[in-house]
């Protein structure tokens, strides 16, 4: 399986973004949209059409799985989308990708850092 | 109106697209309404129509469900065809070929217009022919050709003269009489002459399909042929007819084709074609003669008696 998700390494930062959303809970379209600018602090934002382009992509690769309409919801047109097992994985394997990316770009800027006695 | 026109946008994304996420990217517009992201929005789906078209080829149309048929012992068929789907980049590289193929025809054609395209294409050269179109007889020949059997006596050649050119004169044709351009010589009038008086020539006149008016006598005489090389020609009329012998050649007889052309029984593409010279009098009214045979031609002058 790790080749599976690794071939798919790095992930653009739309995907990134939208599989980080899906992660704590399955949410519709606008709700992802208000996820990506708050867990970015409003530094990275996507219309609608970025979004459901990449969507479009991860439900055909099967990273997020479409659960249709709630009846709860106030509004029939929203559809919810929901994390699946794979796309998990990828999320994690990025994860983990990016984490060592910041490590070794700590390890060297600390060690560009003059010390001081 | 920013509304209506996002949502004819939405409208344009390709059917697949549209179908499944055209009403959520209605609401997310709706929500923003009033707010200056509705700008914001609306360019996001132009772009975004623009990507659908063109990079995203494969999501087009939604995948037909393929039929489950069950076969005979209940176990599911499945189809395992894709419909075909040209690649976007293919289909783009294909209109833009059409439009110049389509630009450059259309400028062909208008410099067509323009520009008169001279080709020259070469003459197709045949095998050379002895048949000659200044020798073969016209209608003017035939128009020459005599009409009475007989001729008027003016000379010792029987022959009456005017120009350069041998020519008998013609018969008068009646007012109220269609004019003929041709006679046969059977249905001349033999009795019609200068003189009014018959006078048969001491020698026979050739009877052949085609007749010369002039006498065998006057073509007779010995032929000399200067160059390439020498050669001598020796005509004669034996028996009506107009015989040739050439030097170690055997007698060959002449066949009249016109009034001064004859062909060369059993030489093939050969004839001979007397040329008369300018003494009007009568006297030596031929002067040589074009010897053609296999697309070669001499002229031979005729030996004077003094010679």
């Amino acid at each position: 399986m790790k080749d599976a998700v690794d071939q798919f390494l790095p992930l653009s930062p739309a995907t990134l973004h939208i599989l980080l959303s899906l992660a704590g809970d399955d949410l519709h379209g606008y709700a992802i949209m208000q996820e990506i600018a708050r867990h970015s602090e409003g530094k990275y934002k996507v219309g609608p059409g970025t979004l459901y382009d990449n969507l479009q992509k991860l439900i055909q690769r099967k990273w997020v799985q479409e659960l249709g309409h709630r009846p709860s919801d106030d509004d029939p047109r929203r559809r919810y989308y929901r994390l699946t097992s794979l796309g998990r994985g990828v999320l994690a394997a990025e994860s983990t990708r990016l984490a060592g990316v910041v490590r070794e770009a700590r390890l060297r800027l600390q060690a560009l850092t003059p010390r001081r006695s | 109106m920013l509304a209506s026109l996002y949502r004819r946008v939405v409208h344009l994304h390709p059917p697949a697209f549209r179908e499944k996420f055209g009403d959520e990217m209605s609401s997310i517009f709706e929500q923003a309404k009033g707010t200056p992201a509705e700008i914001r929005l609306l360019l996001d789906a132009l772009v975004s129509l623009a990507r659908q078209w063109g990079l995203r080829s494969e999501f087009w149309y939604a995948p037909d469900p393929a039929p489950v048929q069950p076969a005979p012992d209940g176990v599911p068929c499945f189809s395992s065809l894709d419909p075909f789907r040209p690649r976007s980049s293919a289909v783009i590289e294909g209109l833009l070929l059409s439009i110049a193929l389509f630009c450059l025809t259309c400028f062909a054609i208008r410099y067509s217009w323009i520009h008169v395209l001279h080709v020259r294409i070469p003459e197709v050269q045949f095998e050379r022919s002895t048949w000659r179109p200044e020798s073969r007889p016209v209608a003017a020949d035939f128009e020459r050709m005599p009409i009475p059997t007989t001729l008027p006596n003016t000379s010792s050649t029987g022959l009456s003269r005017t120009n350069s050119t041998i020519e008998v004169p013609r018969q008068p044709v009646p007012a109220k009489a269609n004019p003929r351009k041709h006679e046969t010589p059977a249905t001349a009038d033999p009795a019609q002459s200068d003189s009014g008086q018959m006078d048969r020539p001491s020698n026979q006149v050739f009877q052949s399909a085609i007749q010369t008016p002039l006498a065998l006598e006057t073509f007779e005489g010995t032929y000399v042929v200067e160059h390439p090389r020498r050669i001598t020609l020796v005509v004669a009329a034996e028996n009506g007819n107009l015989t040739m012998s050439m030097e170690g050649q055997r007698k060959v007889q002449l066949i009249p084709s016109s009034s001064t052309k004859f062909t060369v029984s059993a030489m093939g593409d050969c004839w001979i074609d007397f040329m008369p010279g300018n003494n009007v009098a009568g006297n030596e009214p031929i002067r040589q003669l074009k010897f053609s045979c296999n697309g070669e031609q001499f002229i031979a002058r005729k030996q004077s008696r003094l010679d």
